[in-house]
């Protein structure tokens, strides 16, 4: 797994999340990527019954990584925040440890995902209790390691594909030259899952025209 | 045509000079032929005359003695006419080449003087390429090389240069030092790491991990560099499990597997040395450690249809798309 990006798509107004994975679609494709077969992901949420003791978790099942479940350990310091590789059967565990840990919320995302050149692109929609909760595009970059190499990669493509300004250095979890781990990746979902619909309402930077004209001529 | 026709009225005056004195000529040859017939024709009748009376004997010595002065006289005649016949009247025979025939009709002087010097030219000609045919098989037995004849097309430069002999480092220990020598040239390395594994014979496995980007698995018999094979960053990261058999699995990983190939035929087949190549082909691949980083030096962008400027120049080492690289 090479450094992994995970980005929330902003609706517009009046937009809905079809209609969002839609666009998102059309300029994925613009830019000569194609599909590549359906992926899924599913997160749980476990609450510890003694907040003192035990820490609360998340677990993430990819179809990515069919045999492998991604735990992922919250602390109050964020850089602490730990993630562990486990098999499959650990979700059989987590019912017999029911007393001690309670599932309380699932989140899946669903979607097409789409190949450019070594470059790996998903865009789904976030549901949790049957109800869809946002749109996000995780991009995957196989050949590189670490994200300070090759964000500006990462920040022409998302540029394009969001249709908005991607932030000069990476995400801070990637930043001083650290390897990419599946933890990040996680964290970056946990994050996502965490977020309040409202909070991300001034992120969005629209994309200058000439940038997209160019980026446009050069695809 | 002209020339031609001056020919011709020169070839007639000169006949109608030597028309009469021949006439004469024939005239005396015809008084020769008669005078000595009729000298042989009394000696073989002797002193007997036709109606086979006998003549005196001094009568007839004196009928002999005037007819051979007579004969004498007309051979005296015949021969001074000869003599006096004008000869080199007509030009020398010449072989019917065309250029030349015309040269001999030409009216300057230096075109005829050069066309009565031919013949010899050719016969000089004809015996430079019999001598040519002979030095040809000399040097046929003697295994001269054809680089040394003289039709050789020589390099613009003035000499070609000659690759110095190929160093064969057999042992493992003279192998290593030999490479340790060669990799400790200042800036050489930089920040790339090299790790060597001994294989069969004298061939070696160098796997070479630039900066955070990429390893690069060489393929050495002795020194030359045979194959190489550009592989991700985490893919056989141990030299010993390294699979030689395939490609990389990552797409611009196989893009610059080829560009690394194309680069080892330029710097091997450069006048440089095996050593100096293979520096060269150290310090091209260490360009690679910007592949994620660096915008094409052509279209200033980073990406073109997915992929980096994984195309690295042989002599300047900057960055270009394969499409966009410079030729």
């Amino acid at each position: 797994m090479g450094v992994t990006v995970v980005f929330q798509w902003e609706l517009v107004d009046g937009q809905t999340h079809q209609q969002a994975i839609q666009e998102l679609h059309g300029r994925i494709n613009n830019t000569g990527a194609v599909q590549e077969g359906k992926f899924y992901y599913e997160s749980k949420f476990y609450q510890a019954s003694d907040s003192a003791t035990t820490r609360d978790f998340y677990t993430l099942k990819t179809s990515e990584y069919p045999v492998t479940v991604f735990a992922r350990v919250d602390d109050s310091t964020k850089d602490k925040n730990s993630c562990i590789q486990c098999d499959s059967p650990m979700e059989s565990l987590l019912v017999k440890l029911r007393e001690f840990f309670t599932p309380k919320r699932t989140f899946e995302i669903r979607g097409t995902r789409f190949k450019l050149a070594d470059f790996w692109i998903r865009p789904g929609i976030v549901t949790s209790s049957g109800s869809n909760k946002c749109v996000t595009i995780e991009i995957e970059y196989t050949p590189s390691y670490f994200a300070d190499d090759c964000w500006p990669l990462f920040s022409e493509l998302g540029s394009y594909i969001l249709n908005r300004q991607i932030d000069d250095k990476p995400p801070t979890l990637m930043e001083n030259n650290k390897q990419f781990n599946p933890g990040m990746m996680v964290q970056q979902y946990v994050e996502i899952f965490s977020r309040k619909a409202t909070t991300q309402a001034n992120f969005q930077q629209p994309m200058k025209q000439e940038q997209i004209q160019a980026y446009n001529t050069q695809m | 045509m002209a020339n031609i026709v001056q020919a011709h009225s020169r070839l007639k005056l000169e006949l109608e000079e030597l028309v009469p004195s021949l006439v004469e000529s024939l005239q005396k040859v015809q008084l020769l032929r008669h005078s000595a017939d009729s000298l042989f024709s009394n000696l073989s009748e002797g002193c007997l005359l036709k109606d086979g009376e006998e003549i005196d004997k001094d009568k007839y010595i004196s009928i002999v003695q005037e007819k051979l002065q007579i004969l004498v006289q007309n051979f005296n005649a015949l021969q001074t006419k000869i003599q006096k016949i004008p000869k080199n009247r007509f030009p020398p025979i010449v072989q019917p080449l065309g250029p030349l025939g015309m040269m001999m009709l030409d009216q300057s002087e230096a075109a005829k003087k050069a066309a009565l010097e031919y013949p010899p030219v050719f016969h000089q000609f004809n015996a430079f390429k019999d001598f040519h045919k002979i030095l040809e098989t000399y040097t046929y037995r003697n295994s001269r090389k054809r680089s040394t004849t003289s039709h050789q097309m020589q390099p613009a430069g003035g000499m070609r240069r000659k690759r110095p002999p190929r160093v064969i480092i057999d042992s493992p220990a003279a192998f290593k030092q030999h490479l340790s020598q060669l990799l400790h040239i200042p800036n050489i390395l930089g920040d790339m790491k090299v790790q060597v594994r001994e294989m069969f014979g004298n061939t070696r496995l160098l796997s070479i991990s630039v900066r955070r980007t990429l390893n690069c698995h060489i393929i050495l018999r002795h020194i030359q560099i045979e194959r190489v094979i550009v592989k991700g960053l985490l893919e056989d990261e141990n030299i010993d499990e390294v699979d030689l058999s395939e490609n990389s699995s990552l797409d611009t990983m196989t893009r610059i597997t080829e560009h690394a190939q194309a680069s080892l035929i330029f710097y091997s087949f450069s006048s440089l040395t095996d050593e100096e190549s293979f520096r060269k082909f150290l310090q091209w691949l260490r360009s690679y450690k910007t592949l994620f980083h660096a915008k094409c030096m052509r279209c200033k962008r980073h990406l073109v249809e997915g992929y980096p400027p994984t195309w690295r120049d042989f002599v300047t080492f900057q960055p270009y798309h394969f499409g966009c690289r410079s030729y």
